[in-house]
């Protein structure tokens, strides 16, 4: 129980306080790290499929609701990313910052494929120069931050507990 | 392999999945306005604290902007109606609390960003918007009147600034109504003007301002250092005046008008020859 406490305040912390307080201030040229994917990140692979595609339901939810055109793709597209997240808890080499890095990015570009996708099925036209010109360099870059909030997570017993 | 934490088998995993799954696709493929209904009605339940709270964040920190430029703008016109007064009052052998016509100096707005709330607080730390070109000692003001001085330059927008009640505080300041000078220093919890002679003319209600001879300080650019500190800066009110048997100085004791009670806006009053907001600077 103060595991799954610990856990869900982590990665709420790391979702929001890292999406509205600490990305603006390290965003680079508009390229900023999408700290509510590397939250569910850390959620699917320290809690597994379950809490991961509930908490990226509501997550996604919540995002949707701040630009209603498009309801529901974040939510959908976060509950996927969680349940498969959760899938490769078991597969993935543990305690590997690169490893962990590289999820993100993968992460990152899947989501935003997904969501461009999703954009052009209802009319927009953005895919693809949107996805080489906003999606990479901010998969690149939540890669980057995802390796020292993995760390900490890691650090505080969160990540990799039954090792 | 694990099928998730608290035993959860994998056919309900793929069960939340589908469900979560199939109330996005939902929400999806509502029409376009009703899904605008749809995230308006939710996003009162679920959004609605977050963005409350994050506006009003950011609707203070506008405002507090705002208001630092108000405040510039205000007490820039007041300086200008006071500087005009004072010349009236100058050709009718009076005089008042007004920068002297002709000073060039800038004023650069700044916040006091850092101060403790104890009695005995001496210092506190200002930042500006913008680079400001600061030295040691240079006066720091408000819209009532001085406030202290610029001691420890931290970096272009950040200074530390002693106050008025700092120990060693000294200051060259003028009685207004008769020209007279003296030294203000803090005694304690009051504000002394001293080297006042026994025979002269200070009344209770007189106000004081600087004189324009301030302390050649260590540190100190220039030696001048009148240049730092004009005169015409309100200082205080007179509120106790004794002339003690055994002294050859009058005991003058003010309360200033001025004073760090809150995180407020303040002023650096910089030399004519600094140039702040890339030479945009007003004078006063």
């Amino acid at each position: 129980m103060r595991d799954f406490l610990r856990i869900n305040i982590f990665w709420a912390l790391t979702a929001f306080a890292g999406g509205v307080l600490v990305g603006p201030l390290i965003a680079i040229g508009g390229v900023a790290p999408d700290f509510p994917l590397i939250a569910l990140v850390f959620l699917g692979l320290a809690a597994g499929s379950y809490p991961a595609t509930v908490a990226g339901f509501l997550a996604g939810l919540i995002l949707d609701l701040g630009d209603p055109s498009l309801l529901g793709a974040h939510a959908l597209l976060y509950s996927c990313l969680g349940y498969v997240l959760g899938r490769l808890r078991d597969r993935l080499a543990y305690g590997m910052p690169v490893v962990e890095a590289v999820v993100a990015v993968t992460v990152v570009l899947v989501h935003d494929l997904g969501f461009l996708v999703l954009s052009g099925l209802s009319g927009a036209e953005t895919f693809p120069l949107q996805f080489f010109t906003r999606s990479v360099p901010d998969a690149l870059y939540t890669g980057l931050a995802a390796v020292p909030v993995m760390r900490l997570a890691t650090w505080l017993g969160l990540l990799y507990r039954e090792d | 392999m694990r099928s998730g934490p608290g035993g959860i088998s994998r056919r309900r995993e793929l069960a939340v999945l589908v469900l979560c799954c199939a109330a996005a696709v939902t929400l999806l493929i509502l029409p376009p306005n009703a899904r605008i209904t749809v995230a308006e009605r939710l996003g009162r339940v679920l959004t609605a604290p977050y963005w409350g709270a994050r506006n009003f964040l950011d609707d203070m920190a506008t405002l507090r902007r705002e208001n630092t430029r108000l405040e510039h703008d205000l007490f820039q016109a007041e300086l200008e109606r006071s500087a005009a007064e004072l010349a009236r009052l100058d050709r009718d052998r009076q005089a008042g609390c007004a920068l002297e016509e002709g000073f060039g100096g800038l004023l650069a707005p700044c916040r006091v960003t850092l101060r403790q709330r104890g009695r005995f607080a001496t210092m506190v730390r200002i930042t500006s918007d913008r680079p400001v070109p600061w030295r040691p000692w240079l006066p720091v003001v408000n819209r009532r009147g001085l406030v202290g001085r610029v001691r420890t330059i931290v970096s272009g927008t950040t200074a530390w600034v002693e106050l008025m009640s700092a120990p060693d505080f000294a200051l060259g300041v003028e009685f207004v109504r008769t020209g007279l000078l003296g030294v203000l220093e803090p005694r304690e919890d009051r504000y002394v003007v001293g080297m006042v002679g026994r025979d002269e003319d200070v009344r209770v209600g007189d106000r004081v301002m600087t004189s324009g001879i301030t302390e050649v300080r260590e540190g100190a650019v220039r030696p001048d250092a009148a240049g730092a500190s004009p005169r015409g800066i309100p200082v205080g009110v007179v509120t106790r005046v004794d002339v003690p048997n055994d002294q050859v100085f009058k005991y003058v004791e003010i309360a200033p008008p001025a004073g760090c009670r809150r995180n407020e806006t303040v002023f650096v009053v910089l030399p004519a020859d600094a140039e702040i907001d890339g030479g945009r600077g007003r004078r006063p």
